[in-house]
């Protein structure tokens, strides 16, 4: 049985940073119920690409999720969400601070309808602080945190990580606050309020060069692919012209890469601290005697000796490698209409969960009638939830009349 | 106090980042008691040093208890088996293999304490075609996928800044292994660090399955999203933006004076991407007419998202990360103080602590087994620490 069977989450969250935190839970069996506003719902519905109209956000960040549409400005859906609190073991946001208190909620309320909920705000700067009530985005909490300021090549300019790093991370970190805090509603029947801020989460991440930079009162310079600590750790062209990452990080490797080499080293690079103060001559050293080498035949040599190397693999190949194969981990989401899109499998091997082979998504709204129906009467469902789906549905449609 | 006190966690991660999976445990109140070889973890030896102690095994083991643990020597093993007794987690990045020849493996802590939750990091799987070749943060960030991604725009592809694919990693591990603690049943968790590196860049992963996309570095671009990224002000100072909405679009050209370009074929975000050069053009160029202090107070009275790019320094000293407690202390028994970010987890009924202790390696060690086999016994069993 997968961990969060039977658990229930309430998820307001969208773009990326919560639904990451939710969708992982689902993957390991929790019912997560995301809830959207009408009649648009996350704006991720209109970012592309997509594929019959169902965006890439929306597929991947929200797979394995039952979708309702609920408008928390309206009293009566105030209500009906408390009712849906009795039943639920984590409520999740992502809004700007205080939206949800605009709507009437407080952790008070939710904790008299169930005082065991744990109710995790993801936010760019917290529920409280000087910059709390800022809106921010990935980029914008990249840039704050230092994160930025660490990536890029030497004597270049700061780079964002690649991809939507901070939202991710934020995602990840919160999650793991969120299950810790409902482990500990489980058993003194109590839950929490959580207040999570992306710019420190980001910052945490970056907690080395923090304290370098405490220690020397520098700051660490970029290093391109290079690491600080550690040579040879670098990128180095092979006889056929391709690039081979040799990254060691222990005297017992630069040993091994050297007999994989053919050469011997100065006795004093037999020591790391040595080589990182002579890095320039090291990285010269290895590419002399890399360029004599085909790559294939180098990087095999090196697998064998026990040294870290690694071809820089682009998406495609990275999705066609016999990794990525043999260990299934590019899966297809299928939604009811019969559109299948792949997505990465959830990394997480466990005891008790099935390694996941595939996964759902709905549509904006979808799941809206039979899970409101469970709180309300056939004639309220009808009178008052269905016109709200018809038409957020058809205004859906309207919006992504020119999409793939 | 936190809401995983009365947790105890053996921690046997080891190097720069995996043991933030931990780390996280001990922030929230969790006992980790971290075992290590008598040279220590290595990531104690690596890079810049206050009184010995580093900052990148500072950076990650604060809060923990250090023992010395061999498990190749039976009798330190028999005290292993001790403290699994009594332990809700293991965790551990050894080589696959490793910990099961010697009698450490999941089944074998199963049989001593049948509720265990044993969880394994390591680069590229316990199976598959890379399983047991050597592989640290870098290259499986090579095989991932997203090295090829970060880099200028144009350019070569580069590291991320920090263990990335440790951190990705840990994070994934903390919740496999509380997901876990959270069902009461003992259960094995595998987080192969390739994986979850693939699995965090998923919206390159799914871009790929829907148009084909390949991407290569953008610099600080997106490949979805214009206007984005860093723009040149008047005086030459960079803002960076992300504009993800048209509402958004359309307070930030109005805040540079330019309502009339949210109505156009300018208006939606699709159309936007369809004409990148031609909004990309336009927006540079208004960027290019204010100093970035008129625009930041311009951004701020629409709350248009922006950002500065801080290095560690401003925003270590920002007023934001004094009052959220970010920056704290971690404390060595000597009394040797070393500066780092704190936790981003806030929570009611948990202090929001500035004040960390970490511990010099083997620091905990007698005391910690006298707790399970008595003081005389654990001085027998350590002579070289007396």
């Amino acid at each position: 049985m997968k961990p969060f069977e039977g658990v229930r989450v309430l998820d307001f969250t969208q773009f990326t940073s919560g639904p990451v935190c939710t969708y992982i839970m689902a993957d390991l069996g929790a019912e997560v119920i995301k809830i959207e506003n009408p009649p648009y719902g996350d704006n991720n519905h209109y970012n592309t690409p997509s594929k019959n109209r169902h965006t890439s956000y929306i597929t991947s960040l929200n797979h394995n999720k039952k979708t309702i549409l609920m408008n928390m400005k309206d009293p009566e859906q105030q209500e009906l969400f408390l009712e849906m609190v009795k039943t639920a073991d984590l409520v999740i946001d992502n809004f700007k601070a205080g939206t949800l208190e605009k709507f009437g909620m407080s952790f008070e309320r939710m904790q008299e309808a169930n005082p065991k909920i744990v109710w995790t705000s993801i936010s760019g700067y917290g529920q409280v602080g000087p910059w709390a009530k800022k809106t921010a985005y990935d980029v914008t909490i990249q840039a704050g945190s230092g994160l930025m300021s660490v990536t890029g090549e030497k004597g270049g300019a700061a780079l964002k990580a690649g991809m939507s790093m901070s939202d991710y991370t934020s995602g990840l970190y919160a999650c793991c606050g969120s299950i810790a805090a409902m482990m500990d509603a489980k058993r003194t029947g109590k839950g929490r309020r959580i207040d999570f801020g992306m710019l420190d989460s980001s910052y945490s991440i970056v907690s080395r060069a923090i304290a370098d930079y405490y220690i020397t009162g520098q700051l660490d310079k970029r290093m391109g692919r290079e690491h600080r600590d550690f040579a040879p750790y670098n990128s180095f062209v092979c006889k056929d012209g391709k690039e081979l990452m040799i990254c060691v990080t222990t005297d017992e490797q630069f040993e091994a890469l050297c007999k994989v080499l053919g050469v011997k080293a100065a006795d004093q690079y037999a020591v790391n601290e040595n080589r990182v103060a002579d890095r320039e001559i090291i990285n010269q050293f290895v590419s002399d005697e890399t360029c004599s080498r085909e790559r294939n035949e180098l990087k095999e040599a090196l697998e064998n000796a026990k040294v870290p190397c690694a071809v820089i693999l682009n998406e495609e190949e990275a999705i066609l490698s016999d990794h990525m194969k043999e260990r299934e981990l590019y899966i297809p989401v299928k939604f009811d209409d019969g559109t299948v899109t792949r997505i990465p499998a959830l990394p997480i091997r466990m005891t008790g969960v099935p390694q996941q082979k595939e996964a759902f998504a709905h549509e904006l709204g979808q799941d809206t009638l039979e899970f409101i129906g469970q709180f309300v009467s056939p004639e309220k469902l009808e009178e008052k939830y269905r016109p709200v789906v018809e038409d957020s549905h058809a205004k859906w449609l309207a919006r992504t009349e020119s999409f793939k | 106090m936190g809401p995983l006190t009365g947790y105890k966690v053996l921690d046997l991660t080891r190097t720069e980042a995996v043991p933030f999976a931990t780390m996280i445990m001990a922030d929230l109140g969790a006992e980790v008691i971290k075992l290590e070889p008598s040279a220590g973890d290595p990531s104690r030896n690596q890079g810049i040093k206050k009184n010995g102690y580093s900052a990148a095994y500072t950076s990650v083991n604060r809060g923990k208890k250090s023992v010395f643990m061999d498990l190749a020597n039976e009798e330190q093993r028999a005290l292993f088996y001790e403290m699994v007794k009594t332990a809700d987690a293991v965790v551990h990045n050894a080589e696959p293999g490793e910990m099961e020849a010697l009698g450490c493996g999941y089944e074998d802590l199963l049989k001593i304490n049948p509720k265990i939750v044993y969880t394994v990091v390591t680069p590229y799987g316990e199976e598959g075609p890379l399983a047991g070749i050597a592989g640290n943060d870098t290259t499986v960030l090579a095989y991932s996928g997203l090295m090829s991604m970060v880099g200028d725009l144009g350019g070569e592809p580069q590291r991320v800044g920090v263990n990335i694919s440790d951190t990705i990693s840990a994070f994934y591990a903390c919740i496999g292994t509380l997901a876990a603690l959270y069902s009461g049943e003992s259960r094995k968790v595998s987080v192969s660090e390739l994986d979850a590196v693939f699995a965090a860049n998923e919206a390159a992963a799914i871009r790929y399955d829907m148009a084909g996309a390949i991407p290569k570095p953008q610099g600080n671009k997106h490949p979805s999203t214009v206007p984005f990224g860093n723009y040149t002000c008047k005086d030459g100072r960079e803002l960076i933006v992300n504009i993800t909405t048209d509402d958004q679009f359309r307070n930030f050209v109005t805040a540079m004076d330019a309502p009339e370009v949210a109505e156009g074929k300018f208006s939606t975000a699709s159309e936007r991407v369809n004409l990148r050069d031609e909004t990309e053009k336009v927006i540079s160029g208004l960027f290019a007419k204010f100093d970035s202090e008129d625009l930041k107070k311009r951004f701020d009275a629409v709350n248009a998202p922006y950002g500065v790019i801080n290095e560690v320094d401003m925003i270590s000293e920002s007023e934001h990360i004094a009052a959220r407690n970010m920056l704290v202390d971690v404390t060595y028994p000597d009394g040797t103080v070393i500066k780092t970010a704190g936790t981003p987890l806030k929570m009611t009924d948990m202090e929001d602590r500035t004040s960390f202790t970490a511990s010099p390696a083997g620091y905990d060690t007698l005391a910690v087994a006298a707790e399970y086999i008595g003081e005389e016994k654990a001085r027998a069993l350590y002579p070289e620490l007396l």
